[in-house]
């Protein structure tokens, strides 16, 4: 049951793991957009919202937690933050690594209460969404009813990761901050650079403090992405060296991969 | 849960192996879908896309029926009998 503008976000989730009945999508999602847009779309389709939710149970520490809290914040209306707000917490609440929980600092309840679903929103069906609604949609002032993970319809870390190679990076640095720099500089910043420290950190949505330590820590890996043409190590450009995801020393580089 | 008979209106998939796959028919599939529709947001949608023919929401209506006398107590299944009114409310719009 999947109407056609959205084929291409499904598709995309196919190719991230999650078994729906289409082909998978040619290039490796960005995922945290692939969440924005997912967020924008599940009103829509419940069986996205839980299957993405289940998702997030078992690879929630690929999430740049950073870069998609900006991203958030940039892009999503408060309405829309309320839908990540809710997809977050109930994933979490099923088992999802509560390093999630920094993504709800960016999000509050929806202004009106209401059954998440469009399908929900009629007489019929909406007192009983809200009788049932799980205390998590509540406090979200988005009503959803109890539903159960559909864990078997994932595939294995081993096909995501055979799958989507760009994301051993994010499954080994689980969503950390050096991943939001690593992210945001391959997929928010002109030719994968920056000018400063200072807008690389609001590129990723932390500290100018944690990004240098972060960076720091990327250097210890052996990555060097500071240029060494200033003497003030502030006003440093950062780039990112390569078009191949970097792995950490002395891992296997993968072949690139985008979209 | 699904209708007497179900087993005859199943539809031929094919053979993938060793396997061969049958799936069930459309108003075994609306009735499936009706009977779960109050817990399910996924089959409340998936309800809305098949738009049931007045016919079969009978039919799914006499099934609820059955399923109630054979098993259930009164009154179990009104969730799902409100969902059917609603169905076909749509339809008439």
């Amino acid at each position: 049951m999947i109407a056609d503008p959205h084929r291409n976000l499904i598709a995309r989730w196919v190719r991230a793991g999650i078994a729906f009945n289409i082909g998978p999508a040619r290039h490796t999602p960005d995922l945290e957009r692939l969440l924005l847009k997912t967020v924008r779309f599940c009103e829509q389709n419940s069986r996205l919202f839980i299957m993405v939710a289940t998702w997030l149970t078992i690879y929630g520490t690929y999430v740049a937690r950073h870069r998609l809290k900006r991203l958030a914040l940039a892009e999503l209306t408060a309405d829309e933050r309320a839908i990540l707000g809710l997809l977050l917490e109930s994933a979490i609440d099923a088992g999802a690594t509560g390093e999630l929980r920094t993504v709800l600092e960016a999000c509050a309840p929806a202004a009106q209460p209401r059954p998440l679903f469009i399908i929900d929103r009629n007489k019929v069906t909406q007192p009983l969404v809200k009788k049932e609604a799980t205390a998590a949609s509540r406090r979200w002032n988005l009503w959803i009813q109890p539903f159960e993970l559909k864990r078997n319809a994932l595939r294995t870390a081993a096909w995501v990761l055979a799958t989507n190679p760009a994301w051993r990076d994010r499954a080994l640095r689980r969503g950390d901050l050096r991943c939001s720099i690593l992210e945001s500089l391959r997929h928010d910043a002109p030719a994968g650079r920056v000018q400063s420290e200072s807008q690389l950190a609001r590129l990723c949505g932390a500290t100018r403090t944690a990004v240098r330590r972060a960076l720091d820590d990327l250097e210890k890996e052996g990555h060097t992405l500071r240029t060494k043409t200033r003497t003030n190590r502030r006003d440093q450009a950062i780039y990112l060296p390569c078009e191949k995801p970097i792995g950490i020393l002395g891992l296997k580089r993968f072949p690139s991969s985008s979209g | 849960m699904l209708p007497l008979d179900w087993r005859k209106r199943t539809l031929d998939l094919g053979r993938f192996g060793r396997l061969h796959v049958r799936c069930i028919g459309r108003i075994d599939l609306i009735c499936m879908k009706v009977y779960s529709s109050p817990k399910r947001p996924q089959d409340r949608e998936d309800l809305h896309y098949l738009k049931p023919t007045p016919a079969e929401i009978k039919t799914a209506a006499e099934n609820l029926d059955r399923i109630e006398r054979e098993c259930m107590e009164e009154g179990k299944l009104d969730p799902q009998r409100k969902q059917l009114r609603r169905l076909m409310e749509q339809h008439d719009r």
